[in-house]
């Protein structure tokens, strides 16, 4: 028959969406179980040590396990954006069997450049050789310890990853407490750096039991590094911008732990500490609320566009997102929000109580609030992530660092008073331009729905 | 360089084998004097293009356009290039295909000659917000009936975005447009035709927008299951999709039949059909199809004595269209009337397997497989030697090729009641049906009138042999291919001389 063009078959027969399940959040809320645990163990470990080593040394092992924490972080940060992401495109095609594989891959890449780095760092810096090992050492393991945790996230068994932690943690604090009691610092920090590689091993060692797999290793992940710039972006401005704050505060106090780029941790660091750990629980509460409620409201959204819902019905479900969203948040504000209320309130007792110096008043309100707003753009952040506005989402992590440095700058060398207001200010304004541009995505959230639909094969 | 005639041509010569391409080759072969240029629509990149013709040398050009093609999202601007008053003159166009109404090509043609890339033109049609917004105004004239978003918008894309691509195609400067058929190969053929000043000639084997329509209407791919959840799906709440789909074919006609110089069809129940779309009467012309004579009256015949088993002949694709199952049962009907027969099944098979298999499956559960024989595809002279009838089953014909070649070789014929047939077999006008029956016609999935057709041609071999010779003079008289050719020729030469009398404008 006459000139048949083509077949509406052909047309017709591309629907896919690219149904998108992250695990960004089971991340997060895996990860505060671990970080209480870290951050009560180095406590429980500074307590037993206290006259087993002298003051200098004891700066220089608490400095060292802050550079540890802080470089992980913001090394691991970008790693652990993309790979997760990966992880979760492999689970939503039931392909568990590219997890070790990826792991192996993941962590190899992690120990070589862990080592270049740490080492890089320690031995241009100048530490003593033997210390340097014991310190290079602990950074792999606690590099490769975050690293673990993204794959053994998609394990979702929070339980037993909580396990090996304390499993772990202890092991760090007995082995440091005797090095402790045997060599002092080099002591320590090799027994503490060999409890941190034992973790690392224990962690791997699930992962190898979860996810049996004949294949024997998996580089498909480099290709998200590559095509998710914004993701890596966001990962590594977000760390950075977390610590950049203090890297400026211990500059701005210039007082050494030991020769080189050691900078002791100061009170600005104590204030914030404390801070972080007054919205542990707040957080986890709140992104298990987003696991659980939130991702219903959005599966629901997206089962009335793939169900031939009308535009109306849609619209019905995208508002219902929204709303969903701000009653999770008021409610946060409300009680976080109370909360840090009354520590800003009774600070004053508690410098008294923790036998803190009083001048750190000021500091120590600023960081309750900062720590607050912190959290809310840490939301933030995971729910632009759920929609996957990467790009949104980097942006603002580069604002807030952008900002945190410039404004953390002038305050710790023009307006010491104000110890605590950079950040707080710098991830305010992250946050409220953040909103204002989440809001209008969300307003326009079906258009992006449909428009980003691929004309597929 | 301009050439003389700019063939435009979908799903046809030089890539797709058949009656339409059988058509065009000999066009162009039998008039080597002239230059033709190609535009040839295709669907998209990956759909691999393999010449199925060796091009002769007064082919000068071949220009292909995708027309589903589309470009990913590359960049996140949300910039506009049309402004607010041409997307309104947008969906003014886009309502008029909602509507099946003829559309302002030249308008739509401004307006996406703005957009110098591919990307700008991807990202302001399909991706911008004011393309959305636009989609959002149309599908206000579907809320009433409850109609699914995403069947709406996957529609909206498809029949929109195809046909301005199509808006967008770098005109060949030609002498004369010709399109094979109406469709986007017509519509781009209007375009050309308005821009530059030159005629546009339309022909016509079957009719477009019927064939899509049965196509659209019948289409039981749509609820399959290989369709995904999120693909359009048609059949659920709402036929209004469909009718959007028919109406755009319906616009694109009437597009063209209102352009176009000249509107050729190859029988009277076509150009009847035509002049029902919106064709002006005075513009269509049959010129039918024509066969190269000269190879098949030289073929000797089948001599079939009393006795003899009874070869039916079937020669044509195994495709849906042409209705194979039908002819498989009314061979059972046949066998029972007691007619001791052999039936070839001559064509290709592998344009839809999945039905081939089907025919294959029901010769066995009629138990016909001693007397049913699929052969592939077959050179048609040597079988026609060799059969006692020929015969056709199908839904919808043009004028079939299988027909003109069986009166060629003086084989008599038992064809439905569609296209061109009754016109071939019975004749049509006064001095054509004097020339006497050259075999039956019959009723659309009929079997057993088509058996009982077979049973009346295989009872008689004289009659047979009669008809044969009467579809013979029939061919010789009016389908000749040196006749036919020569009417285009006559055709192409009216345009020249105006156009030398009256010169156009040259892009």
């Amino acid at each position: 028959m006459a000139g048949i063009g083509f077949k509406l078959r052909n047309i017709i027969s591309n629907g896919t969406y690219a149904s998108l399940i992250t695990a960004y959040v089971y991340g997060a809320v895996i990860s505060t179980g671990p970080w209480l645990i870290s951050i009560i163990s180095i406590g429980i470990l500074a307590v037993l040590c206290h006259s087993l080593l002298l003051t200098q040394e004891s700066i220089l092992f608490r400095t060292i396990l802050v550079y540890t924490y802080m470089g992980t972080l913001i090394f691991t940060g970008p790693i652990y954006m993309s790979t997760t992401r990966y992880l979760a495109d492999k689970m939503f095609i039931n392909d568990y069997s590219a997890i070790l594989p990826t792991f192996k891959f993941v962590a190899r890449q992690s120990i070589i450049y862990s080592t270049i780095i740490s080492s890089a760092f320690y031995f241009i810096g100048g530490l003593q050789v033997n210390l340097a090992l014991a310190a290079i050492v602990l950074f792999q393991s606690v590099a490769l310890t975050w690293i673990a945790m993204i794959f053994l996230s998609a394990a979702r068994d929070f339980t037993s990853i909580v396990k090996v932690f304390g499993i772990g943690y202890f092991m760090a604090i007995a082995l440091g407490y005797a090095g402790a009691y045997y060599y002092r610092l080099e002591g320590i920090l090799w027994g503490f750096a060999t409890g941190m590689m034992i973790l690392a091993v224990l962690l791997s060692s699930r992962i190898f039991q979860e996810f049996p797999s004949q294949v024997r290793i998996d580089k498909g992940v480099v290709g998200y590094w590559k095509n998710l710039p914004w993701l890596m972006l966001c990962g590594f401005a977000y760390n950075s911008a977390l610590w950049v704050d203090k890297l400026i505060y211990w500059i701005a106090e210039n007082k050494k732990a030991a020769p080189g780029p050691f900078y002791a941790p100061v009170n600005y660091d104590t204030c914030f500490f404390w801070a972080y750990v007054t919205i542990v629980p707040a957080l986890t509460v709140f992104l298990i609320r987003i696991e659980t409620s939130f991702y219903k409201y959005y599966a629901d959204y997206l089962g009335a566009v793939s169900g031939g819902a009308t535009l109306e019905e849609i619209e019905e479900k995208r508002k219902a997102i929204n709303s969903n969203l701000w009653l999770s948040i008021s409610r946060l504000l409300k009680i976080q929000g109370g909360l840090t209320g009354v520590l800003v309130l009774i600070a004053p007792d508690l410098l008294l109580y923790f036998k803190m110096p009083a001048d750190l008043i000021v500091t120590l309100r600023y960081t309750f609030i900062a720590a607050f707003i912190q959290a809310l753009f840490l939301i933030m952040i995971i729910v632009i992530l759920y929609f996957d506005w990467q790009r949104l989402a980097g942006t603002l992590a580069l604002l807030a660092l952008t900002l945190n440095t410039i404004f953390s700058y002038y305050f710790a060398f023009y307006k010491s008073a104000y110890s605590g207001i950079g950040a707080l200010a710098s991830f305010l304004i992250a946050l409220l331009i953040g909103m204002y541009y989440f809001n209008r995505h969300m307003e326009d959230l079906i258009f992006e729905t449909f428009t980003s639909q691929s004309f597929g094969s | 360089m301009r050439c003389d005639v700019c063939l435009i041509l979908e799903g046809t010569y030089p890539y797709v084998a058949g009656g339409v391409s059988t058509w065009v080759a000999q066009i162009i072969e039998y008039m080597s004097d002239i230059n033709f240029g190609i535009v040839y629509l295709a669907a998209n990149k990956r759909e691999k293009l393999k010449l199925k013709y060796d091009l002769p040398v007064n082919v000068t050009e071949i220009q292909l356009v995708y027309l589903h093609d589309f470009s990913k999202k590359n960049t996140n601007s949300n910039a506009h290039k049309l402004s607010e008053h041409e997307w309104k003159d947008i969906l003014c166009f886009q309502k008029s295909i909602v509507k099946g109404e003829p559309l302002d090509l030249t308008m739509i043609y401004h307006i996406v000659s703005k957009l110098e890339t591919e990307s700008e033109f991807m990202q302001e049609f399909a991706y911008s917000k004011m393309a959305w917004n636009t989609a959002l105004s149309l599908y206000e004239d579907f809320s009433t009936e409850q109609a699914g978003f995403l069947d709406f918008f996957w529609s909206y894309r498809f029949i929109n975005l195809p046909l301005m691509k199509l808006l967008r195609t770098k005109i060949m400067p030609a002498k004369i447009y010709h399109s094979a058929c109406t469709g986007y190969a017509s519509t781009l053929g209007a375009l050309f035709s308005t821009i530059t000043g030159s005629p546009l000639l339309i022909s016509e084997h079957g009719i477009y927008t019927r064939e899509r329509r049965i196509e659209i209407f019948d289409a039981d791919w749509i609820c399959g299951e290989s369709v995904t959840p999120l693909a359009l799906d048609m059949s659920r709440k709402s036929n209004k999709f469909k009718e959007w789909w028919v109406n755009l074919f319906f616009s694109l006609s009437r597009t063209s039949y209102n352009t176009a110089e000249q509107i050729y069809s190859l029988f009277w129940a076509n150009k009847r059909d035509q002049i029902a779309d919106g064709a002006d009467a005075e513009r269509v012309k049959i010129i039918p199809n024509g066969i190269d004579l000269s190879k098949f009256l030289s073929l000797s015949l089948r001599q079939r004595n009393d006795g003899d088993t009874f070869v039916i002949g079937y020669i044509g694709r195994i495709a849906p269209i042409k209705d194979v199952k039908n002819l498989i049962k009314s061979l059972d009907h046949l066998k029972r009337f007691g007619v001791d027969f052999k039936a070839l099944i001559m064509g290709p098979f592998d344009e839809d397997i999945e039905y081939y298999e089907e025919c294959l499956e029901l010769v066995r559960g009629l138990n016909l497989s001693a007397d049913v024989e699929f052969t592939g595809r077959v050179e048609v002279i040597e079988k026609l030697g060799m059969i006692d009838v020929s015969v056709i089953s199908s839904i919808s014909e043009g004028l079939p090729f299988a027909i003109l070649e069986a009166g060629g070789a003086g084989v008599p014929f038992v064809a439905t009641d569609v296209g061109a047939c009754r016109e071939l077999i019975e004749g049509s006008t006064e001095e054509d049906i004097s020339i006497g029956r050259g075999g039956y016609v019959v009723p659309v999935s009929s079997p057993k009138e088509l058996a009982i057709a077979l049973k009346r041609i295989a009872s008689s071999p004289e009659k047979a042999h009669e008809m044969g010779q009467n579809l013979r003079d029939r061919v010789c008289r009016y389908y000749d291919l040196n006749n036919v050719m020569e009417q285009y020729r006559n055709e192409y030469r009216k345009c020249f001389e105006k156009e030398l009398m009256h010169p156009k404008c040259v892009l």
